[in-house]
């Protein structure tokens, strides 16, 4: 069974924001969630590097772990995803996530948070595959359709790799070793305990 | 109470972050896996850079912080603060065993006196019945899905934690209220005198019996429940407020850490209230009163408060 | 481009000046960054601003803004110095290199540093890096052309490639990424106010040209205008038409002032000096708005009769043949239906030429299908008929539809077709593509490339500047293209060439009928490119001579002001002490107005304005922004008009990220509020700011004037609100990229 995950290969990402609309677009997700979004760090300066980042669907998943209410499962694929008639909205799991991934909508009073939404690697939820149910709560389920997520199909230097772990990683090697250098695989070894040999 | 950015809260919530600071950043500077460790000495920076969305956390790039947050509340956590309530009750459980209830040694009198006035009892059940929900809301978060969800299936756990959480959030005002009534009330009675250092060379009478250390209206126990109180309820409430406005105060690294800490004073507080309740209710004899009627057995009052009868006498309190 | 984006897979070096293709191109970044990785190309990026293509260059270089030239010429300064430079193919292939080389000797290192900016050991290396690393790209945008001397720094890059020897190779190039889809097609159609289509000029030769391409009477088009010498004046370009408006009637060089505008598809944002362009369209009788969006052009006024918005729909709500950057066309299906009432540009032209009574001429070879849509198949071939000077010729709809078809079969990076119906030819037969469809031709990869037979995609350069100058001659020395029988350089093929070379009974009789039917009592003078029958083409091919002749490429362009590109400071210079030595060009007189230079440059505006402003593009948005600024995905990436500011200066300036501050231009107290963005990519005494926003003017909110529902979700400040005059001598492009502004905390 193939093990899905992301590699963002910082060599090749520009910020061009593609992931980050076609996310959006297809999910259809509101103002004020992102579900993926690109950071440079030490922007303007020499060493500058943009990542696009969203859930990395780890193998030891922190956010599972401290959820109060057990409100993740993970699939066959190895994509971590999540119920949102579980999810009361506590926020943990942002504190324990790596990367930033769970989203929250603004409710109700105080800095009140409603369900939890995060990157689903196009997977849906626990409703049937697409389903209006579905779609509404989760988006898309492009891998019940055989797909790979939107995110890393529009991506317009093939910087992020979306997939099958071991063939990902395989394309992104071949890459190193032909450049003759690498700035490693973000968030790789944070991740998944098999970390990154790039 | 008001909630603004400028007030004596945020002083106080600032404070608290300092002085936790390093505990913040230990979490912080936990080394990194070896692969991005290369990349961000390479990049001589923060894992935190830009983004063009007004969302300010949403910089903050990888936080392997995360992890560690999670295996310190997962770990020592839960499984500290499991263990202290669970020697808590079992502590509670030998001394009633050994000393049995605390009697009124000279007997009940049948005369009473007036220990705690309407206002008094007010502020201390507001304070109370806020705790137990706050308390078992709270414990429920940290436990809940080890004991109760096995029991009762995922969502009517999800239905009583969302109801939980919401009680949380709001019974925290009445508390913090009740909480400060209290203090207001009650601080002068609980500074700390020499009769109370007697007090605690004595043990407070409480591991023998006919032994009665002079007191004042609180002897040196309850002065110390009382201090645990007003600090524990303001380690709470600070950490508590930070929780119930993310990142409005503080950055994820203060989050992480109001979280932790939110949970061990919770629990510290429990521990300490199972004790009070036990002491309170059936541990001693007439104790209830105090709270329940609010007259007491004058007999009791001398027992375990002398300085205060012989005060209130003074003063014509005695009927 | 001269090549296309997946040749640069072929690339030894990059070299990226004034373009930021990260944001403004990012597709093109994956060829970019290919090249890049596998051949371990060095990445070189110039630009006053560090980009975010900036980011990926193994060399980035910082220059003052305006001060391309400058640079240029210091990198050949080391090329020339060192015997860097091909010197058998500029033998061969180039005219007037020596004057170049006598202006270069100029730019020494230490004058490069203190024009430009760049040390003379970053210069030597970045030469160096071109030099040894062949064939290399060099790629620009507006960086370089929006500028007063854009020109001129457009042909000092292109005398830089050619001293490398890197045009005409797979690999090289001078490569200009266009930015919107079938831009490259406008302007090949002749959006240009100084041409008909496919560069003909204006002349009576491209008008009777093209009146028998329509099909038309040439007495009747020029009954259509004032004098035959209107109609073969230069236009006014879309960057000064309100100074038309607004100029003293006696200082334009047309009978009045003009009295109507049309803005098609031109967001109005995009051009500098707004509030006068504002009081123009205050002043025209009749404002039509032409655009899927109101566009600034509708919301910036206060005028509340005599304006029009014509709905247009998108390039997906309509269908026909689009031109990519690389001269490949495409043919694009129709992928929604018109949203609301809109309608498709052609029809919306039919109309108009309806109402104004000449449709019938107009659209006399073009089928009007249901709906009084005019057929686009039929336009594409009428397009076809005529523009056989650049070779648009053979790519008739229905090849275009098969490679569509068939595009799986070609190859990514030598773009032509490796198997299948149409193996061995380019995809979408990038112009020229020589002849008529029958032809099949199989269209031009890269230009001027002699190894390969035209037959297959080769060519040279063009004789389009006669046989010789002051007794040198222009023709190319000894190099041809591949399997050509004339083995030398030579003219231009007409009627009369070809029979000297004895190659006219090559011709079919239908050939010689309609090149005698065109030349009338001279057919010996009739030239391949207004050939209709393509004969003149199909012969000279057939052996393996190219029709538009084989010349050197100038390095000189006689007949353009500074022939050898000179520079001159930007007529808003903040370096005074350059002034005297590098002025800027004298005032004078083009497009039918005034063009000033030397005047305005005179005045020191530097003590008032000492910040350089620059503008230029972000990611989410494009050109005038009004479309995807009314997007919600992009809207919300970029929610509000910036100012980047380096620390240094905004410390100086008392000025907070994030803050608001106002940005103050040099020209008619013009202003605008905006938030500082602090950041070390611009350098010190430089700010930029992106152009895609409008809706605010002068610190107020103008959504209210837009038409109900049609405001964008984002508006902001217009950057250029604040920019000044300055145009180009030959094209009059604006200057937006090197200005004068202040910066105030608000």
């Amino acid at each position: 069974m193939a093990r899905m995950k992301f590699l963002c290969d910082s060599e090749r990402c520009v910020e061009c924001n593609a992931c980050v609309t076609a996310c959006k677009n297809e999910h259809e997700v509101p103002w004020g969630i992102n579900r993926r979004r690109v950071v440079t760090l030490n922007d303007g300066q020499k060493g500058e590097r943009s990542i696009s980042m969203a859930c990395m669907h780890c193998e030891d998943a922190p956010c599972m772990a401290v959820c109060p209410v057990d409100c993740f499962y993970k699939t066959d694929d190895g994509v971590v995803l999540h119920s949102k008639d579980l999810c009361i909205g506590c926020g943990y799991c942002f504190y324990a996530c790596p990367f930033g991934a769970p989203q929250y909508p603004q409710v109700g009073n105080f800095g009140s948070r409603g369900k939890m939404d995060k990157c689903t690697f196009c997977a849906g939820g626990p409703e049937a595959d697409n389903t209006k149910e579905e779609y509404a709560k989760y988006g898309a389920n492009r891998l019940a359709e055989g797909k790979l997520p939107l995110c890393a199909e529009m991506c317009s230097t093939k910087a992020l790799l979306a997939g099958d772990g071991d063939v990902i990683a395989d394309i992104y090697k071949q890459r190193v070793a032909r450049r003759g250098y690498g700035s490693g695989a973000w968030g790789w070894a944070t991740a998944y305990k098999t970390g990154s040999s790039a | 109470m008001t909630i603004g950015k400028g007030g004596i809260l945020g002083a106080v919530l600032l404070t608290l972050v300092l002085l936790f600071a390093p505990f913040a950043s230990g979490l912080a500077q936990q080394a990194p896996p070896a692969n991005d460790a290369a990349l961000i000495e390479q990049l001589k920076g923060p894992l935190a850079g830009r983004v063009s969305i007004p969302d300010a956390k949403s910089g903050l790039l990888i936080q392997p912080q995360g992890r560690d947050w999670r295996q310190t509340l997962e770990g020592p956590v839960k499984a500290g603060g499991g263990w202290l309530l669970i020697l808590s009750v079992v502590a509670i459980a030998l001394f009633m065993a050994i000393r049995g209830r605390i009697k009124v040694d000279s007997g009940l009198s049948g005369r009473t006196i007036e220990r705690f006035n309407g206002i008094e009892r007010f502020a201390h059940w507001l304070t109370a019945v806020c705790f137990i929900v706050l308390g078992l809301s709270g414990l429920n978060l940290s436990f809940g899905k080890s004991l109760i969800l096995p029991l009762i299936g995922p969502e009517a756990f999800t239905g009583l934690s969302t109801f939980g959480k919401l009680a949380h959030n709001y019974l925290s005002f009445p508390f913090v209220f009740g909480v400060l009534l209290m203090a207001v009330l009650w601080i002068r009675h609980n500074i700390f005198t020499g009769v109370d250092m007697q007090w605690f060379r004595q043990g407070g009478g409480l591991f023998s019996r006919g032994v009665h250390p002079p007191a004042g209206k609180f002897n040196g126990g309850q002065k110390v429940i009382f201090w645990l109180v007003v600090l524990g309820a303001i380690v709470l409430a600070v950490s508590g407020y930070i929780l119930m406005f993310p990142f409005y105060f503080t950055d994820m690294a203060g989050m992480q850490l109001s979280l932790i800490v939110h949970a061990i004073a919770g629990m510290v507080m429990v521990a300490v209230i199972l004790g009070h309740i036990y002491i309170g209710s059936i541990g001693m004899e007439g104790a209830f009163d105090a709270m329940g009627t609010g007259q007491v057995d004058v007999n009791w009052a001398r027992e375990h408060h002398s300085l205060w009868v012989k005060e209130q006498s003074r003063a014509g309190g005695e009927d | 481009m001269t090549n296309s984006y997946n040749d640069i897979h072929n690339s030894k070096a990059i070299m990226i000046m004034g373009g930021n293709p990260a944001e403004a191109h990012p597709v093109s970044m994956q060829h970019v960054l290919r090249g890049k990785e596998q051949n371990k190309a060095p990445l070189i990026v110039v630009d006053p601003r560090f980009t975010r293509t900036a980011a990926h260059a193994t060399e980035y270089v910082r220059i003052r803004p305006g001060t391309d030239i400058p640079f240029m010429w210091g990198l050949l300064w080391h090329i020339f110095e060192n015997g860097w430079e091909d010197k058998e193919y500029i033998r061969q292939r180039v005219y007037g290199m020596d004057e170049i080389r006598a202006e270069v000797k100029k730019w020494n290192p230490q004058e490069v540093e203190r024009v430009v900016g760049v040390p003379g050991e970053q210069m030597k290396r970045v030469a160096e890096l071109m030099a040894k690393n062949r064939p290399g790209t060099l790629i620009w945008c507006m960086g370089v052309t929006q500028h007063s001397m854009g020109t001129a720094n457009v042909r000092a890059l292109s005398v830089f490639q050619l001293a490398l020897g890197n045009i005409g190779v797979e690999g090289g190039g001078a490569n200009i990424f266009r930015g919107h889809c079938n831009v490259q097609g406008c302007t090949d159609l002749g959006l240009d106010v100084t041409t008909l289509p496919a560069y003909y000029g204006l002349t009576e030769g491209a008008w009777r040209h093209w009146s028998r391409v329509w099909d038309v009477d040439y007495a009747w088009m020029q009954s259509r205008f004032e004098s035959k010498k209107m109609m073969e004046t230069k236009g006014i370009p879309s960057t000064r038409w309100f100074d038309a408006v607004l100029v003293d009637k006696k200082d334009l060089e047309q009978n009045d002032n003009v009295k109507a505008m049309f803005f098609w598809g031109h967001g109005g944002n995009t051009v500098p000096r707004m509030p006068e362009m504002r009081t123009g369209m205050e002043k025209v009788e009749l404002l039509v708005v032409v655009d899927p969006h109101p566009t600034t052009a509708a919301a910036l006024p206060d005028r509340k009769d005599g304006t029009y918005l014509l709905p247009a729909c998108t390039q997906l709500e309509t269908r026909g043949s689009r031109t990519a950057s690389n001269r490949s066309l495409q043919w694009g299906d129709q992928i929604v239906k018109p949203v609301f009432e809109s309608k498709p540009d052609h029809w919306i032209l039919y109309k108009l030429a309806k109402k104004l009574g000449f449709e019938k001429e107009m659209f006399k070879n073009i089928k009007i299908d249901e709906g009084d849509e005019p057929n686009v198949e039929d336009i594409l071939r009428e397009i076809n008929r005529g523009t056989i000077s650049i070779g648009y010729s053979g790519q008739s709809p229905e090849r275009l539809k098969e490679h569509m078809k068939h595009q799986a079969d070609f190859d990514i990076v030598s773009l032509r077709a490796t198997k299948g119906p149409l193996k061995g030819e380019f995809y979408g037969l990038p112009w020229p593509c020589w002849g008529t469809p029958e032809m099949k031709h199989p269209g031009t990869h890269v230009l001027y490339n002699t190894h390969l037979p035209v037959k297959d995609g080769g060519g040279a350069f063009r004789a389009r500047f006669g046989v010789e100058r002051n007794g040198v001659s222009l023709l190319a020395d000894g190099s041809y293209p591949k399997d050509s029988e004339i083995k030398d350089g030579h003219p231009e093929f007409t009627y009369g060439l070809l029979k000297k070379m004895g190659w006219d009974k090559e011709l079919t009789d239908a050939e010689r009928a309609t090149i005698e039917r065109i030349g009338g009592n001279n057919p010996d003078g009739v030239g391949w490119a207004i050939d209709l029958s393509c004969g003149i083409i199909r012969v000279t091919m057939a052996h393996g001579v190219q029709a538009m002749g084989n010349a050197k490429a100038r390095a000189v362009a006689f007949g353009l002001p500074d022939p050898v590109p000179v520079h001159r400071e930007p007529i808003y210079t903040p370096r005074r002490d350059l002034v005297e030595k590098y002025p800027a060009m004298a005032d004078r007189r083009d497009y039918r107005l005034p063009h000033l230079g030397k005047s305005i440059q005179d005045k020191d505006f530097s003590k008032d304005f000492p910040m350089i402003l620059t503008t230029g593009r972000l990611v989410e948005y494009e050109g005038g922004g009004e479309e995807t600024r009314s997007n919600k995905w992009l809207a919300e990436l970029q929610q509000s008009m910036f100012v980047e500011i380096n620390p240094a200066d905004a410390s100086r300036l008392g000025i907070k990220d994030g803050q608001d501050v106002w940005v103050h231009g040099p020209e008619n107290k013009a202003k605008a509020r905006v938030k500082a963005l602090v950041t070390q990519r611009v350098g010190q005494g430089v700010v930029f700011m992106p152009f895609h926003f409008s809706g605010f003017w002068q610190g107020v909110d103008q959504r209210a004037k837009y038409p109900p529902g049609a405001d964008p979700i984002v508006l902001g400040e217009s950057a250029n609100g604040v920019t000044s005059y300055g145009y180009d001598p030959v094209t009059h492009m604006h200057e937006n990229k090197a200005t004068l502004c202040r910066v105030e905390a608000a």
